[in-house]
């Protein structure tokens, strides 16, 4: 075993000149195919791992995708608000340990921006129970400040003190702008992977209040304004962490949310608050459980997801189609060497193992040499990924998933060399010996 | 005894419609050197095959060392072959990819008769393969670590002649072996395996369409219409 190991390898290192290009087919489409599936995984973990703490988002009655889409991702508008009293109630309800509000329906340059409260900073968590942190200035909504998702502040080249106008609606420029109340710049966050990053976040107050005094449904909205800067001077002072409290007792509240996100003291309650909320008599409301309808969003996509690891699989076929074109083509200039190794007492179980030898060791080396490759592409891109797509690419070990298809591209990569050997066997003897040529 | 007994041998290739080879007798003794002669297509080379057991004829019988080929199963005659047999080709002897003495070594790789046979003589494989090239003019670390490839044609055939006989097979089967060598060196050649065989007893079965070298021989045939003609039977064989 030992010399038919040591002639396998002399025979491939005699021809690495064409291997190479097996072996570099393959890698091709290991890389292509690993590639595909760790993108494909890491989109379908940041995307079910959005919002991880949150037991229940309630908005006002309606589909359970289109919550969570327009809360969460802030894709379309929810057509019906939630009043100010029913949040202040069931937020308020004893199983409830915390509650963000989130105003949505502005933007500014094509980014979304949310009126929520710093309980956004405090309870939002996303992955693996991770929460929001800011990159530089702080994470808070007083006043008329506003923290920017990291993705945002890139792309927008803001820094800290810069001063922002919010439109209303989704529009670019075209919007009624409310330009007289810029806000300001007062923190950036880190990247998250989540709609978090492409958002702007504003107090839920300023925004109710640009709104009154934009549609001048409240004549004091100036007033209004400055009891909210003077009150964050305040809080600031007092560093004081409930201070939405102190804000809202001094400031006018909204008189809606678009939604707003619940967390338990106790998860087993889940369930009965669930569907306390969606027989909740005086408005109509519906709560979703964000994991499960994540999960029912992500089906949507799976013909995408299925055709990408079909097109990897075509793309590993055609790979190992090369390896046997090279195998077979290779063989008729072997008969003679097979003939010689026959005429030495080479039995046709030798002659069959040194090619099955060789299509295993090419295969395998070119998946060691595509697996280097996309650990390489991976390390490299990493950043661009994370900077662009908004993915952090982990440079991890193997899923398991992975695992399976490496091994069966090795077994599938290997057994091609059976039909070769096979031919090899049948007919290194005779025909070997009768070549005089 | 003799080395090799054939009777009544005929053997026609599938899907020929005519017999390649009618009613061959032939004994062959131990030791003996027997040059065999023929127009390319004569079927030298089928005949050859059919001595070692690479094929089997329709009728007659074939005894190598005593044992009827025909009585042995493919693998049985393959071990055989291995054993007792060496053989070396017209060209591309040798495995391109492998050392002068890595190709020598071969023979003793695959078959545990002849790695015994120099075991028990006291010696090491790698030490037998060294005398064996030394003897046919290859000396020196250098050549023997070369690659075979960058040999010229006559040292190959004599590589290959080395791997034939290392391990002391009782036969040696050379099939058309000088075609591809210059005039000097298939004398030279013809008389270095054929002084190696004296010297250790070897069968010696040549095979040429060149009848140049024949006194060499202790008796020549040619083979013509699918028969085994005797040719000549020197009184005296030129020595070499
Ligand atoms: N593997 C084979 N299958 C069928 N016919 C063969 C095969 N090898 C040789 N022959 C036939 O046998 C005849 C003799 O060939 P061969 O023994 O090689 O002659 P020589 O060695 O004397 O030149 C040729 O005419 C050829 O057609
Ligand atoms: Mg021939």
């Amino acid at each position: 075993m030992k010399n038919m190991f040591k002639l396998a390898f002399k025979s491939i290192k005699y021809r690495k000149a064409t291997l190479v290009l097996s072996i570099i087919s393959i890698s091709m489409s290991v890389l292509l195919l690993l590639g595909i599936e760790r993108i494909r995984s890491r989109v379908h973990d940041s995307f079910t791992s959005t919002i991880s703490g949150t037991d229940l988002i309630v908005g006002a009655r309606s589909g359970n995708i289109s919550i969570l889409l327009s809360n969460i991702f802030h894709i379309g508008y929810p057509n019906q608000n939630v009043s100010w009293e029913t949040y202040k109630t069931i937020s308020s309800k004893e199983q409830v340990q915390w509650s963000i509000p989130l105003s949505l329906g502005d933007s500014h340059k094509g980014y979304s921006v949310v009126g929520t409260t710093d309980d956004f900073f405090a309870h939002y968590e996303y992955g693996n129970e991770l929460n929001l942190k800011s990159a530089s200035g702080e994470a808070c909504v007083h006043g008329m400040h506003c923290v920017l998702g990291a993705s945002v502040a890139i792309d927008l080249g803001y820094k800290i003190g810069d001063e922002l106008v919010v439109t209303h609606g989704m529009g670019h420029e075209d919007f009624i702008k409310h330009e007289d109340e810029p806000f300001i710049l007062g923190g950036i966050l880190k990247p998250t992977g989540t709609p978090v990053d492409q958002s702007i976040f504003v107090s839920i107050y300023a925004m109710d209040a640009i709104h009154s005094h934009f549609y001048g449904q409240d004549s004091q909205s100036y007033d209004v304004l400055a009891g909210i800067s003077h009150n964050h001077i305040e809080a600031a002072d007092h560093h004081d962490h409930d201070h939405h409290d102190h804000e809202a007792e001094h400031a006018k509240s909204p008189e809606s949310v678009s939604g707003f996100l619940l967390g338990l003291k106790n998860p087993s309650d889940v369930l009965n608050v669930h569907r306390a909320i969606n027989e909740y008599k005086p408005e109509p409301l519906t709560a979703i459980l964000p994991a499960v309808t994540l999960i029912d969003l992500w089906q949507i996509v799976r013909p995408i997801e299925t055709t990408l690891i079909v097109i990897s699989f075509l793309v590993l076929i055609v790979a190992l189609g090369g390896i046997l074109t090279n195998l077979i083509s290779t063989l008729s200039e072997r008969r003679r060497e097979m003939a010689i190794l026959r005429s030495v007492g080479a039995k046709p179980k030798h002659v069959f193992g040194l090619i099955m030898l060789e299509s295993f060791a090419i295969i395998l080396a070119g998946i060691l040499f595509g697996v280097a490759i996309l650990y390489l592409v991976l390390y490299l891109s990493k950043p661009i990924i994370a900077e662009k797509l908004g993915l952090i690419i982990q440079l991890g070990w193997f899923s398991t998933d992975e695992l399976l298809s490496l091994a069966t591209i090795f077994l599938l990569g290997g057994l091609t060399g059976i039909i070769p050997s096979y031919q090899c066997y049948k007919n290194s003897l005779t025909d070997g010996l009768m070549i005089n040529k | 005894m003799d080395a090799i007994k054939i009777k009544k041998l005929s053997f026609q290739w599938k899907g020929q419609n005519k017999a390649l080879l009618e009613n061959i007798d032939i004994s062959i003794a131990k030791g003996e050197h027997v040059f065999i002669q023929g127009k390319s297509g004569s079927g030298k080379s089928s005949l050859l095959s059919l001595l070692v057991g690479i094929n089997l004829p329709q009728t007659g019988s074939i005894e190598v060392l005593g044992s009827q080929l025909n009585k042995l199963s493919a693998a049985e005659r393959d071990e055989f072959r291995a054993n007792h047999i060496g053989y070396i080709f017209q060209m591309f002897n040798l495995v391109p990819y492998l050392s002068v003495l890595d190709n020598v070594l071969l023979s003793c790789t695959f078959s545990k008769v002849r790695r015994d046979k120099i075991l028990r003589s006291g010696k090491q494989p790698v030490e037998e393969a060294q005398r064996l090239l030394a003897e046919l003019g290859l000396t020196g670390d250098e050549i023997l670590h070369k690659m075979v490839t960058e040999l010229s044609v006559g040292q190959q055939q004599r590589v290959a002649a080395c791997r034939a006989l290392i391990g002391s097979p009782e036969i040696l089967i050379a099939d058309e072996p000088t075609s591809s060598l210059d005039e000097d060196a298939q004398k030279s050649f013809i008389s270095l395996i054929s002084k190696e065989c004296s010297l250790y007893g070897v069968t010696l079965i040549f095979v040429s369409h060149d009848t140049r070298y024949k006194q060499y021989f202790d008796r020549t045939f040619e083979l013509k219409e699918g028969q085994l003609v005797l040719e000549n039977e020197p009184q005296n064989k030129v020595s070499v």
